[in-house]
């Protein structure tokens, strides 16, 4: 069923593409598709839920539902298109060729969610390539040509590996349905090495950093979302405790991170942060089949998405691609300051943004099994997106204290010096309050903090330079924001199941002794008190810097 | 109607047809149109071979022309027959709506010749197809040989002789001492070169050795299949019209020389006597290194070409040889896959060369430099070049992803890992060399007003084009029924 109409809808969009040339037509039905793929594909995982694909049977439980990965998945690619979506429709110039191919790519992504039968997930990988390579080839920049064609050839090596083995599995296990396999056949070789391309294992990498650099800046948005995310989830569906994996995710995690550090433009250090937390994710999924990876992926890309939206700003407004380039580009009031900075403080791990939610459960999956190395690794990740995002708040910050040194501030040193008071002692609180929520009042109690951190940011921000020029939008985008993560984590509570006791989310593969390990009752919280600690000094040097 | 009757009526029409176009090259257009019905007729004509052959639970018939000794000429129904020259029939007609296209932009006076020649050829494929024995085989490889030589020199000035002497020579020479010596071989050991599904050989007590080397006879006489190094002839017969590229590289030519190695692997030695002779010992490695270094090479060559049609033929090369290793594999499941490769080059491969001859023929580009945005203006043609590359890459939703996906089915069923090795390396490869050109077409822009091109109009060629396109993609959805068909 899922396949015919993603297909349909293929078709469709394949032929406005090559057969009408009314621009306002297309994108019009572009946008009606778009709402109706997401409403289909609503419709089909309503209906298999009530026919008992998960446990349940109530259509809107499954809205609730955070175990169901697949449906995460759902919400979590419907939802960046449309944002991406709508962001591109404030781009000039767009191709509309190329609307219909990332049309179509999202399309056939879903496609890949949503197949249990491995054949399919075949036939949708190898579009995907074709896609992705026509997405870079129609960018305008001057090496497009090597890109496109290496990222092709890439994911081709990598689609004839998943060929290969996904035949030998039919072979093996009589079926194309797709199961937890172990590492002990050709097709499990073929099929994992075929996704750990298309995750950028080294050295095959270079197609990531090259192809999310050199297409077009609003196409990077969607190519880094779908192909790898894609791959992460059949990467979970097939291999998940595999330990291998943790070996090849600490192999992507430690390169990301090291070539971050040589590399001035851009694009390509937000792309080396993408490739991290893929990498970060392979190496849990080496220590547990717990769906919990995948979440912290989704929340890990949708926190650097707002960061490729301002790397295209820049790019168009003030043409600046590398770091030499941007002095004087950024107001840290600006919408780009403020999104800069809460980049920081996501990859910080800042209590109360969903960085810290994320990688709060990893902690809690992984402390035991992976005697906390995976500290190392989080530390990797945190320092890599840090090595964007901070060159870009010092020279915001100097060029606002610039342009900011005639205004008389109304409220003097001993005002800042309480709003600074205020909002750590706040953050500190409510973070320290949000460690323990196990109920829905604490979790409510939490869910205020984020608002009252939110508002209490940009308190500090305004009582040093006494700026209103962007006063309401960044307080809306801070409110939204935080409202987003904490409704997320209301939810969580409100349901059955706790992402506090993630023995409950992971449904057969944890023993109850094990269970019993991770729970948060077993569990001190003085390392992640710690983590904090430095973390709130981290951030009082950025803002005093 | 008498299915023998229908048989010999395939193989009629087409020599028919090499005369009546004759008596029509002053009347072109009534020309064309009968051209063109008689191909359809003989395409009618094998499709309902094919329905009564089905219908009448794999009925018999059999043509004997001559019969002296243990040495006679026949041709025979078997599903592996009626197949190709089902695909035969049905690409020539197409070949014709495209040529004459072609031949138009060209204003070429010398029509009549080249569709006459071109229906000889066609009668020739017939009959190897249907041929009942080896020898039958050998003597229409000749006349193939001899029908399309007229037309590959049909542009003859003093810079293309070398190039006909070469595809002369290297067919005739390999054919007529190594082919021949093979067939002479056989007819020694076994009294008789009837092909049959269980081989002629079991029971007659030869040598790994001797089997080893006349095995040999045949991988390098039968030059048709294009095996290096006797596949020189191949990148030497692109001084021929691009219809005729067409026909030498994707309908009767090469496909005849793969069909006949297939019918010596499958039908005159028989896979498991092959198998049991051959793969206990060193020797199978080298009998199946030969097209795995066909393939690589031949890809790999390709790369650096930039003549549009060279490139394609040493891509050709290299495909070739896809199906010469899908059969070596030795397993019934090999030889149905390599006969689905043949379907999938043939498809594939025509649109490619249909393609390039529109560029050559209406746009007058010769090399992939030229083709600098050559999509916006000719879209239709880089459309099937496209898809024609992508399908032989083995992209999703085209009939080349079905026959590499039962080529890697059968080598992996073999646990023969070797085979699949190179189809990663080749597939790589192949990447190499189409995908700059199709990036050439979509998205290079002119750099100059010099490079943009006059085309002219050709609705015949677009037609051809669509046609063979959609075949590429139909055939995908129908490949699970052609290789049920092949391995009843």
């Amino acid at each position: 069923m899922i396949n015919t109409i993603i297909i349909f809808l293929l078709i469709i969009s394949l032929l406005l593409i090559f057969f009408n040339n009314n621009t306002l037509f297309k994108r019009s039905i572009m946008f009606c598709f778009i709402f109706l793929v997401v409403f289909l594909n609503l419709f089909y995982m309503a209906q298999s839920y009530t026919q008992g694909e998960t446990s349940g049977g109530n259509v809107f439980a499954l809205f609730a539902d955070f175990t169901n990965i697949k449906f995460n998945f759902l919400i979590f690619f419907s939802a960046l298109f449309i944002i991406g979506f709508v962001f591109l429709s404030s781009v000039k110039n767009t191709n509309i060729t190329e609307i219909g191919i990332i049309f179509t790519y999202f399309a056939t992504s879903l496609g890949i969610i949503y197949n249990k039968n491995l054949f399919f997930v075949l036939l949708y990988w190898e579009i995907l390539a074709v896609l992705g390579a026509l997405i870079i080839a129609f960018s305008n920049s001057v090496v497009k040509k090597s890109v496109a064609i290496n990222y092709f050839i890439v994911h081709a090596l990598s689609g004839v590996l998943f060929l290969i083995g996904t035949i030998n599995y039919s072979n093996l296990y009589f079926t194309f349905s797709i199961t937890n396999i172990n590492l002990s056949n050709f097709a499990s070789y073929c099929l994992l090495f075929a996704l750990l391309i298309n995750l950028a294992l080294p050295p095959l990498s270079a197609w990531l950093v090259n192809g999310y650099s050199q297409s077009s800046s609003y196409s990077a948005i969607f190519l880094a979302i779908y192909t790898t995310k894609s791959a992460v989830f059949v990467l979970y569906s097939l291999f998940a405790n595999t330990p291998i994996l943790a070996i090849f995710g600490a192999i992507i995690t430690t390169y990301a991170f090291i070539l971050a550090f040589f590399e001035a433009n851009l694009r390509k250090r937000l792309a080396y942060n993408v490739m991290h937390s893929l990498g970060l994710t392979v190496f849990i999924l080496g220590f547990t089949s717990n769906a919990i990876a995948l979440s912290y992926l989704l929340i890990a890309t949708l926190f650097k998405l707002p960061m490729f939206f301002v790397l295209h700003n820049l790019q168009h407004k003030h043409n600046a691609t590398s770091l030499d380039t941007i002095y004087k580009k950024i107001n840290i009031f600006s919408l780009n300051g403020i999104i800069i900075t809460l980049f920081a403080l996501e990859n910080l791990s800042f209590i109360g943004l969903g960085g810290y939610v994320a990688k709060y459960w990893l902690h809690i999956q992984l402390h035991h099994v992976a005697h906390y190395i995976e500290y190392i690794f989080v530390a990797l990740g945190a320092m890599s997106g840090s090595i964007l995002a901070f060159p870009l708040m010092h020279k915001a910050i100097n060029y606002t204290k610039q342009i900011n040194k005639n205004i008389t501030y109304n409220y003097g040193f001993i005002m800042q010096l309480v709003a600074y008071v205020l909002v750590f002692a706040l953050l500190l609180a409510y973070g320290i309050g949000g460690l323990f929520a196990v109920n829905v009042k604490q979790a409510s109690i939490y869910m205020l903090e984020n608002i009252i951190t939110a508002v209490a940011l940009y308190t500090v921000f305004y009582a040093i330079t006494k700026n209103y020029s962007n006063a309401l939008p960044n307080i809306l985008y801070l409110l939204v924001s935080a409202v987003k993560l904490s409704v997320l984590q209301v939810l969580n509570t409100t349901t059955k199941v706790n992402i506090y006791k993630p023995s409950l989310i992971a449904k057969s593969k944890i023993s109850n002794a094990n269970y019993k390990a991770l729970s948060i009752n077993n569990y001190s919280g003085k390392q992640t008190l710690l983590a904090m600690v430095v973390l709130a000094v981290v951030y009082v040097v950025i803002i005093l810097l | 109607m008498n299915i023998t009757l229908i048989l010999a009526l395939t193989l009629l029409v087409p020599l028919l047809t090499t005369f009546i176009v004759l008596f029509l090259h002053k009347h072109p257009n009534t020309r064309d149109t009968t051209n063109t019905t008689l191909a359809v007729v003989s395409f009618v004509l094998s499709l309902i071979l094919l329905v009564q052959y089905i219908n009448n639970n794999y009925l018999q018939a059999t043509i004997t022309i001559i019969k002296f000794s243990n040495i006679n000429i026949y041709f025979t129904l078997s599903k592996i027959n009626i197949a190709f020259a089902l695909m035969v029939n049905f690409l020539w007609i197409i070949s014709i709506i495209y040529t004459v296209g072609y031949l138009r932009a060209y204003k070429s006076n010398k029509q009549s010749i080249f569709f006459s020649f071109f229906s000889l050829s066609i009668f020739a494929t017939n009959c190897i197809a249907f041929s009942g024995n080896l020898v039958t085989s050998f003597i229409f490889y000749e006349i193939l040989t001899l029908a399309t030589l007229p037309l590959v020199g049909f542009y003859y000035t003093q810079a293309t002789k070398a190039n006909v002497k070469t595809y002369l020579y290297t067919l005739t020479v390999t054919s007529v001492t190594l082919f021949l010596a093979g067939v002479v071989t056989i007819l020694v050991w076994a009294n008789h070169t009837n092909y049959n599904v269980n081989g002629i050989l079991y029971g007659i007590g030869l040598s790994q050795l001797a089997v080893f080397v006349s095995f040999l006879l045949f991988m390098f006489g039968v030059a048709k299949a294009g095996i290096m190094p006797v596949h020189i002839w191949l990148p030497n017969a692109m001084v021929a019209p691009t219809p005729v590229s067409a026909l030498l590289h994707a309908v009767a030519v090469v496909k005849s020389g793969v069909f006949i190695m297939l019918k010596v692997i499958n039908e005159i030695y028989g896979i498991n006597y092959l198998y049991n002779m051959l793969t206990q010992s060193w020797l199978y490695y080298i009998v199946i290194t030969i097209p795995l270094a066909t393939i690589i090479i031949g890809s790999s060559v390709a790369i650096f070409q930039n003549s549009i049609k060279k490139m394609l033929a040493y891509s050709t090369v290299s495909q070739l040889s896809y199906i010469v290793v899908a059969g070596l594999i030795l397993t019934p499941a090999g030889v149905s896959a390599a006969y689905l490769h043949i379907l999938a080059h043939a498809f594939s491969k025509i649109a490619l060369f249909f393609a390039a001859g529109a560029f050559i023929s209406l746009a007058h580009i010769y090399n992939i430099d030229q083709l600098k945005g050559i999509a916006k203006q000719m879209p239709i043609t880089a459309f099937a070049f496209t898809l024609g590359a992508l399908s032989l890459v083995g992209t999703p939703f085209t009939i080349g992803f079905s026959s590499k996906y039962a080529i890697i089915n059968a080598a992996l069923l073999a646990s023969n890992y070797y085979v699949v090795v190179v189809i990663i390396i080749s597939t790589i490869l192949q990447l190499l060399y189409f995908m700059p050109v199709i990036y050439t077409m979509y998205f290079n822009t002119h750099t100059s007003k010099q490079n943009q091109h006059t085309i002219i109009k050709s609705k015949s060629i677009n037609i051809a084009l669509l046609v063979v396109s959609a075949c590429i993609i139909l055939l995908f959805f129908a490949s699970p029924y052609v290789l049920m068909y092949l391995n009843q």
